[in-house]
């Protein structure tokens, strides 16, 4: 007998970390839970946390994930009451939401229309400018494709274009200088069809150091929308983000206060349901301006939930099952500081290139305020399948300081040998001076790019591991030890 | 066993004397050895450079095992001939160990006159063969040579043990199940190309690999045909076409891996089962080995004091120690492994021959390897002796040795002259490995006791003239002897001409004779059999 | 010249210094007395001993590569196939060219087919990597001689995805 009546059987429609991290959240519910994964995945880890696994065919396993339609059957069949799409994939796909819902299946997530809406990031702004929200100063391409490029260019420099129909930080490219423009146009246009099959753009003025805040969500269908606070996603690369932590560093109460009303009213205006997340470009003069909304849950929930000791997974199936959110917004607390690092397959001695590999050996950190959501196992490969990501290590300390320590004593016991992993950027960047100083702002890995820098390795550290490695290794061993007696007592003579 | 009591006096006048004198010998030994091993002229390193070659030592380093020990034969080969050209006599040749197997590497020296042989380089390459067949070692061959020396080839072709015997050898090598792998770095040209087509195994360099019965100029004055040397005989050709090579290297150093990998294919030898002790370094200072023996010839040292820096502890146990006392007999252990010693202390006589031989054949039937110590001016002479029968106890001991089946290794520590040498395994007596120390001197008889005797039949001619030569006409007469002499039983002439394989440091001895006696297991033993022995 | 360890993009050589009782190591010419002490004889915790010296560090293997975690920092040590190495060295310079992948992806296109006749500079597959593209051209003119991945497949990093076969004629012209 579940917890959430009316929802028995949750099919997670999802892999890696994020489908272990859900199935876990559906077991404590005592939901019975199914992993929808392509045979590449049959022996995973998110198979085994889950209850079942139902099998999608494709010839590629990335394409697996984004059959709507197979999946939507799969949840069918297997009686599922709802689905739970995680993050990517599917899980911003209005369409799929329909198909899901067609297949009488409860989709976990806002209604089509709200995904549709938040997912055209255009018409997200208009909607946003239209009911009186800040957004950046933009010009859209839809608004006047004639005139766009000029337009682009009266904006003024730096700015950012984007597509239209993104998200999660693709296809956007900046440009600093006037004769980047039409490159950069033609180039972000070309991405926007390849990835988001909708080449429509917009640019956006770039605000110089910005900080990237973003609220959590929690809305009900029975018209109760609260915050959850907010989060810091400011320490970037290439868009994508790489640490997260909340409370926002040095941000001021009434700033924080009015970044999460502003958040609260673009959702409510919305009519959101569900867990999602409202993004903000912050200023270093304390400006905000709306970016987007991300209709799913995020990547760096757990931060949210160390601090307020919520089960967001939870609340999500409890809102999709029609109950009402059993606590109000003055009973949500956030109590000390939480950090999260995203652990990915990338060599970042080498330009951040995907690494891939086995994992032969896991050793996952513990202890008071240490959390470790992944989805890994010894002897599962890491292929160029999937994104990157490998883990999140997220920790919980009383003070900002104490969890910055916590997470590089953790990051120091945490072990996923046989895939280079950006493990020692991620002990870098916490140990930098700046970080600790709470200095951020979406260019921090740029500015402090040199001393990011890998370190080269000292003769020492070489000695040791060169030694390790030979004394470890068989081969090494029985060639040494092959050489006949008395030569291998006699050593190396020459006459 | 009983650990040997030292009776010397390290810091004694005599002592210091000794070793000041041994030192000089073994400084200028270095000196020789680094000369042939390192010095070249500039135009042939620059050549040599050009080709993209590795010098052939540093092909050698390549090849054997890291960390692992090489003996080298024959360094100073033909060291006092053509006029001291043939560093090494153009031909490196060593025991090592490459890919877990002890194997014998003969190496091409291509900065001498672009590795031709010379008589003495074919000399001792079908020396080198004879050690691979003696004692059932593998041979590696880098090959790289410009072929005969034309000038000298009478002296290199035509005789029994002259170039041919080195392809005969190779074939009967083979049929001992004995592998060979040739690398071949440069030409192998007439001859020369039956090395690597002789060889089980052979890799050939793309680019300066060529192997032909006759190169392009031979084949131009031959047959009139124009064809360069690649197209003639070169790596494609022989592992795509001919099939003559098995495998095409792109580098040097591509080739030698390969060879050690294929190497790597050999099943190990099976060895002799001798006995064997945990090794266990000489309980006294093997430098203390220079002071031991004297500069000069006429004066006695106890050969025990040598024994004792070369054997495992300085353990000895010693047959019939009262008896024969000229001759040493005893049991002890090098690097572990067991050996039946014979060192000379004095002259042979009747008891010590006897002594000898019946030692002998104690070790034959224990299966104990043999080491002989030589320091022998001869057999004892005069009527006592003769009617005591010398001649047929010398007999014995040289029969029983000559017959012997375990393998037998000498060490020439100071003197071997005359029939001393054959009784105490010269190389006459097929041991498998001889070497000496700098100061050791060969002959029928000592110089000063050689030039008497020739002076003596010029006096006696002379005075049949009617002439009385004065003290000064002696000498004149007598030095040139004498020099010429001594440079002939010098052990650089001996080692120049390949009476033995080899000078070695004293300090070396004992590291040198465990590789060599390791190296002589791979034959099998046979039963004990002697011919007749005149009782 | 050893064995060869690659660590960091750098070859360290490695030569056993034998002795009675077993061997020490040299390091890039530097000697040091090493132990390692491993429970599990296939990898996970282990101490190892330079000169006495303790360090604990997390192995694990997988060929001829052994991971090795130190000090919170883990790096792959691989033990070279030193003829693999020595041959692919010698190799460049011969008649066939490789075009290798230089991280892991998926192929978005192909341009040619196998057998084509290609100029300089001709578009032959584009690969795509986290949202990078690249453009493989060819480096000279040449035939394809293999074209080793289709559209959509995905590779590891090294992997070889054209073959092109230098005409030797165009070569000495």
């Amino acid at each position: 007998m579940s917890a959430v009546p009316g929802i028995e059987t949750v099919l997670i429609a999802n892999r890696g970390e994020i489908a272990v991290r859900i199935a876990r959240t559906l077991r404590s519910l005592a939901i019975r839970s199914v992993v929808a994964h392509h045979r590449v995945d049959r022996n995973g880890p998110a198979v085994r946390a889950a209850d079942a696994g139902v099998e999608i065919h494709a010839a590629e396993p990335l394409a697996a994930y984004l059959d709507a339609e197979q999946i939507a059957a799969a949840a069918r069949r297997v009686g599922a009451d709802a689905l739970h799409p995680g993050y990517g994939f599917l899980a911003e796909n209005a369409a799929f939401a329909e198909t899901v819902a067609k297949a009488g299946v409860r989709f976990i997530g806002p209604p089509p229309t709200v995904m549709r809406l938040m997912g055209d990031k255009i018409a997200a702004r208009r909607f946003a400018a239209e009911r009186g929200f800040q957004v950046a100063p933009a010009v859209l391409e839809e608004d006047d494709p004639r005139g766009f490029l000029e337009g682009a260019r009266r904006l003024g420099l730096p700015l950012l274009v984007k597509p239209s129909a993104g998200g999660g930080g693709k296809g956007i490219v900046r440009v600093s200088s006037p004769e980047e423009l039409e490159p950069a146009l033609a180039r972000a246009r070309a991405e926007a069809a390849r990835y988001f099959a909708d080449a429509r753009l917009y640019v956006e003025r770039f605000v110089e150091r910005p900080r990237h805040v973003e609220v959590q969500i929690l809305a009900d269908r029975h018209g109760t929308c609260l915050h959850l606070f907010e989060r810091e996603c400011s320490v970037q690369r290439r868009f994508q983000k790489l640490v997260e932590e909340t409370p926002a560093p040095g941000l001021p109460d009434e700033l924080r206060a009015a970044l999460c009303r502003e958040a609260v009213g673009i959702a409510r205006a919305a009519r959101y349901e569900g867990a999602g997340t409202v993004e903000f470009v912050l200023s270093p003069s304390g400006e905000f301006f709306f970016l987007e909304m991300n209709t799913r849950l995020q990547v760096e929930h757990p931060v949210t939930e160390l601090v307020t000791g919520l089960d967001l997974v939870a609340e999500q199936v409890r809102v999709a099952a029609g109950e009402p959110l059993r606590f109000g917004q003055q009973d949500v607390r956030s109590s000390g500081c939480a950090i999260e690092c995203r652990i990915c397959a990338e060599d970042a001695d080498d330009g951040f290139l995907p690494t891939t590999g086995e994992v032969l050996l896991l050793r996952e950190p513990a202890g008071p305020g240490v959390r470790f959501d992944a989805g890994l196992a010894e002897g599962r490969a890491v292929t160029a399948d999937f994104d990157s990501l490998l883990a999140k290590l997220v920790v919980h300390g009383a003070t900002r300081d104490e969890a910055i320590r916590r997470a590089r004593e953790a990051l120091r016991e945490t072990a996923i040998l046989g895939v280079v992993t950006n493990q020692a950027f991620l002990a870098r960047v916490l140990a930098h001076p700046a970080f600790a100083r709470g200095e951020l702002h979406t260019g921090f890995l740029t500015e402090h790019a040199a001393d990011l820098a890998p370190r080269g390795l000292d003769d020492e550290h070489r000695l040791a591991l060169v030694v390790a490695a030979a004394l470890a290794h068989p081969a090494f061993r029985e060639r040494v030890l092959s050489v006949p007696e008395p030569q291998r007592w006699i050593g190396a003579w020459r006459n | 066993m009983r650990r040997i009591e030292s009776r010397i006096n390290p810091r004694s006048v005599e002592f210091l004397r000794h070793r000041a004198r041994n030192l000089e010998r073994v400084a200028e030994f270095r000196t020789r050895q680094q000369e042939a091993r390192g010095s070249r002229p500039a135009r042939d390193l620059e050549r040599i450079r050009r080709q993209g070659k590795l010098f052939v030592r540093d092909r050698i380093e390549r090849l054997l095992d890291p960390g692992t020990p090489f003996l080298e034969l024959s360094s100073l080969a033909a060291c006092t001939e053509y006029d001291g050209e043939a560093k090494s006599a153009s031909v490196v040749v060593g025991i090592g160990v490459v890919s877990g197997r002890e194997v014998l590497v003969r190496a091409d020296d291509p900065t001498i006159k672009g590795g031709a042989w010379y008589p003495l380089t074919v000399k001792k390459i079908v020396r080198s063969l004879d050690v691979a067949i003696e004692n059932r070692l593998p041979v590696i061959h880098l090959c790289d040579s410009a072929g005969g020396f034309l000038p000298l080839q009478a002296e290199l072709f035509p005789d029994g043990r002259h170039a041919g015997r080195i392809f005969r050898n190779q074939s009967i090598l083979s049929k001992l199940c004995v592998p060979q792998l040739s690398l071949v770095f440069g030409h192998c040209t007439a001859g020369g190309a039956y090395i690597p087509s002789l060889s089980d195994y052979s890799v050939i360099l793309r680019g300066n690999g060529g192997i032909f019965l006759g190169g392009p100029p031979l084949v131009k004055a031959a047959i009139g045909e124009v064809v360069d040397a690649d197209a003639l005989g070169g790596a494609d050709l022989h592992t795509r076409v001919s099939g003559v090579a098995d495998y095409a290297a792109n580098s040097e150093e591509e080739a030698i891996l390969l060879g050690r990998e294929i190497v790597a294919q050999w099943r190990l030898r099976e060895t002799a089962p001798i006995e064997r002790n945990p090794p266990e370094d000489p309980w006294y200072d093997p430098e203390e080995l220079y002071g031991i023996v004297p500069d000069d010839p006429k004066l006695q040292f106890d050969m025990r004091e040598v024994i004792a820096r070369i054997v495992d502890g300085s353990w000895l146990h010693e047959y019939q120690p009262d008896y024969g006392t000229t001759l040493v007999c005893g049991f002890a252990w090098l690097w572990g492994m067991k050996v039946g010693i014979l060192a000379n202390n004095g002259v042979l006589f009747n008891d010590s021959s006897l002594k000898g031989a019946h030692f002998m054949e104690l070790c034959n039937q224990n299966r104990t390897p043999l080491l002989f110590l030589q320091n022998i001016t001869g057999f004892m002479v005069g009527r006592d002796a003769e009617a005591r029968g010398i001649c047929k106890d010398g007999a014995k001991m040289i029969m029983v040795q000559a017959c012997s089946e375990v393998p037998k290794l000498t060490v020439m520590v100071n003197g071997s002259f005359g029939a001393g040498n054959y009784g105490m395994c010269g190389r006459a007596f097929d041991p498998r490995f001889v070497f000496s120390w700098p100061n050791h001197q060969i002959g029928v008889m000592g110089a000063e006791q050689a030039a008497d005797t020739l002076a003596d039949v010029k006096l006696r001619q002379l005075e049949r003239e009617g002439r009385t030569p004065g003290p000064d006409e002696i000498d004149a007469i007598r030095r040139p002897i004498l020099a010429s002499y001594e440079r002939e039983i010098s052990a650089w002439y001996a080692t120049s001409h390949l009476f033995d394989d080899g000078i070695l440091d004293p300090v070396d001895t004992r590291n040198a004779l465990a590789i060599a006696l390791s190296a002589s297991l791979g034959a099998p033993m046979g039963e004990p059999r002697y011919g007749v022995l005149r009782l | 010249m050893g064995y060869e360890f690659r660590l960091d993009g750098r070859l360290s050589d490695v030569v056993p210094v034998y002795h009675r009782e077993g061997f020490d190591l040299e390091i890039d010419g530097r000697r040091v007395r090493a132990e390692l002490r491993m429970p599990r004889p296939d990898g996970g915790d282990a101490e190892i001993l330079l000169d006495g010296r303790s360090h604990r560090v997390l192995l694990a293997r997988r060929g001829d590569v052994v991971w090795v975690q130190l000090d919170g920092r883990a790096f792959p040590v691989e033990l070279v196939d030193t003829l693999r190495r020595a041959a692919s060295e010698a190799a460049r310079g011969q008649h066939q060219d490789l075009l290798v992948a230089p991280m892991p992806g998926l192929v978005v296109e192909v341009a040619v087919a196998v057998g084509a006749d290609v100029r300089e500079g001709d578009l032959l597959v584009t690969i795509e990597s986290m949202k990078l593209q690249t453009a493989f051209r060819a480096p000279h003119a040449g035939r394809v001689s293999e074209i080793a991945f289709g559209v959509g497949q995905s590779f590891e990093k090294g992997a070889v995805l054209v073959r092109l076969e230098r005409d030797a004629e165009e070569e000495r012209g």
